[in-house]
């Protein structure tokens, strides 16, 4: 009992961080530019397709293929800036307006990849997943260990990247004051341009997980929603604008769901999970770390 | 007399007399056609409800519709209860989970409210799966061939298509008291200026949780009549997320916040997905996605008020 109790400890709380990685893109748009992506599963998913395709076709480590992922990741945030949202904020379109569209990119992404790839259930075969180490009772496949280095080394990178660098400070400083182009342009800050960059920077983050979350996760037109939801959970959950707050509720998400796995059986996990955000919003909407 | 009285007027005997004409013609597909644009217009009026009056944007109305047909279904096949009163009890089951959504998210930003209505329509689907036992899982139910109008069953297509009309009428009838009523009045100030409205003593809350509910029980009926009408639910089809977007990208596309706008969307969308259909079918898997989110992306940059307000301009612009 112990033994088990300890195995879906630690694998819950490796699952949960790579859960923050995950959740990463999506706490960065919202949180920096208040665009809140219904599409982030869906960007997750076209970046586990590539990795499948680019390790099959060209043999190539998965890991080899975070920098082409992060790549396309950021192009596909970078024009979603420039080519809908920015327009629909230049028209007058409120939130809901930008969330629908998110929404519009998302069912566009998840047809496109049922018309390439059918909805034919792809696993990427690797040699890490099948590699199990021991520690002790618990054990744990080499696909997650990695997944685990690579979230909080990536966390960290953008953490500093924001808070350390000229460009970060620039997109600190513009989503302050989103919305308010007057104060803005007193500051001569190009906000069309940081904008861009930060959704750039949104789609790098979801190309990384996406990468990571392909070597241990089955691959598949809809698997967008259940990415998509889990950033929301997640993101919500940790409070907007907290790094901290993002990998503890990314944990406490992996241990719920790993704790509902093994009490009521399997897909009762995210049944638990959602009905736990359910009860947040209820008892903490600003979440455990947020800024009101 | 009022002008969207006249509408709902103009639009009825359209209906009526396309209908008798395809009826003499006997071109049933045509009429199926039909029934299909009259019930889609009943439920992008039912999402309007909730987004166009009340500012609640929903993606998972297919958890109501599909409450309402399984609520119905389970207990006309369990107790022989018959769908007419069934449907009243699936209404206020999918109401009451309105509710449930409703009170935690609709006082925070419209992101959260968006968000947990599709967490909820994803989580009833899961339940209505794995609940095997009382629902059949993912082989779903089957309705009896066996039944009486009493039970909510008509042999005819054509009777089918006069209760489906019914259905938009009456809805059409409640929304306009709506927009007339204290209710409707409160959430149009609360749409203006939440913050001055709330200080009058509108509390947004309570209001918008009404306007979610009714949205909500109307959903659920629309999907009873599905349910009799098919003869068949599954999950996949009744609680399927796809759904939830048909009825979103029919009110939208028609116009929100307007009384007979999602029929005029209804009408265009329901012809460009059957021909779509035709053209592709099922060559292309995906592609009914790929079609919904060019439309959604295409009307939210360049028809955000949707067709109904075009064709208002350009009629106004035409008279003078």
């Amino acid at each position: 009992m112990l033994e088990l109790l300890l195995q879906v400890l630690i694998f819950g709380m490796v699952l949960g961080t790579i859960y923050a990685l995950a959740s990463l893109g999506m706490g960065l748009a919202w949180g920096l530019m208040h665009v809140v992506n219904f599409a982030h599963g869906e960007w997750v998913m076209i970046s586990m397709y590539t990795t499948y395709w680019l390790s099959v076709l060209l043999h190539l480590d998965p890991y080899l293929l975070i920098p082409i992922n992060a790549g396309v990741g950021m192009a596909i945030g970078a024009a979603s800036q420039k080519f809908i949202f920015a327009p629909i904020g230049k028209k007058g379109g409120g939130a809901l307006m930008t969330i629908l569209s998110t929404f519009g990119i998302s069912m566009l992404m998840a047809g496109i990849a049922q018309a390439l790839w059918t909805q034919t259930i792809y696993t990427l075969a690797n040699p890490y997943i099948n590699t199990r180490l021991s520690f002790g009772f618990v054990n744990i496949s080499a696909a997650h260990l990695n997944g685990l280095v690579i979230s909080v080394l990536f966390i960290l990178i953008i953490y500093f990247v924001l808070k350390k660098t000229l460009i970060g400070k620039a997109i600190l400083g513009t989503s302050e004051i989103v919305g308010d182009t007057e104060a803005a342009s007193l500051m001569g800050i190009d906000t069309e341009k940081i904008k861009i960059l930060s959704l750039g920077l949104a789609g790098a983050a979801t190309g990384v997980a996406g990468t990571v979350i392909a070597t241990f996760y089955y691959i598949s037109p809809t698997v967008g929603i259940t990415w998509g939801l889990l950033g929301f959970v997640v993101v919500t959950l940790g409070g907007l604008g907290s790094f901290s707050g993002l990998l503890i509720s990314g944990i406490l998400v992996g241990l719920l769901e790993a704790a509902g796995n093994m009490i009521f059986g399997q897909a009762y996990g995210y049944i638990l999970v959602y009905a736990v955000f359910i009860l947040v919003l209820y008892i903490r909407p600003k979440g455990l770390m947020g800024r009101a | 007399m009022n002008s969207k009285i006249l509408e709902i007027l103009i639009i009825t005997f359209l209906c009526l007399g396309v209908s008798v004409g395809l009826r003499l013609l006997s071109m049933n597909y045509l009429i199926y056609i039909l029934i299909l644009i009259v019930l889609w217009a009943y439920l992008g009026q039912c999402w309007n409800i909730c987004y166009g009056y009340a500012g609640l944007l929903s993606f998972g109305h297919a958890a109501f519709f599909g409450i309402g047909a399984y609520v119905s279904t389970l207990l006309l096949l369990g107790f022989g209860l018959s769908p007419w009163i069934g449907m009243l009890i699936g209404g206020s089951f999918a109401s009451l989970l309105g509710l449930v959504i409703g009170i935690p998210t609709i006082k925070l930003r419209g992101a959260y409210f968006a968000l947990s209505t599709i967490a909820i329509a994803e989580m009833v689907r899961l339940l209505v799966l794995k609940l095997d036992f009382i629902t059949n899982g993912a082989l779903g139910l089957l309705l009896p061939p066996t039944l009486s109008p009493l039970d909510f069953f008509f042999k005819d297509i054509f009777q089918w298509f006069l209760v489906a009309l019914a259905m938009l009428v009456v809805l059409w009838i409640i929304s306009y008291k709506l927009e007339k009523s204290k209710l409707g009045i409160a959430l149009r100030a609360l749409k203006e200026n939440e913050i001055a409205a709330a200080s009058l003593g509108i509390y947004p809350l309570k209001y918008k949780i009404l306007a979610l509910m009714i949205s909500a029980f109307f959903t659920a009926i629309g999907g009873v009549f599905f349910a009799q009408y098919v003869g068949y639910i599954r999950p996949d089809i009744v609680l399927v997320s796809t759904l939830s977007d048909e009825i979103l990208i029919v009110s939208i596309l028609g116009g929100v916040g307007t009384l007979t706008g999602s029929f005029i969307g209804a009408s265009i969308f329901i012809m460009l997905r059957e021909s779509f259909r035709a053209f592709f079918g099922a060559s292309v898997m995906g592609s009914y996605l790929i079609f919904y989110g060019a439309l959604t992306i295409v009307v939210v940059m360049f028809l955000p008020e949707g067709i109904y307000s075009g064709l208002k301009k350009l009629f106004r612009i035409l008279k003078t």
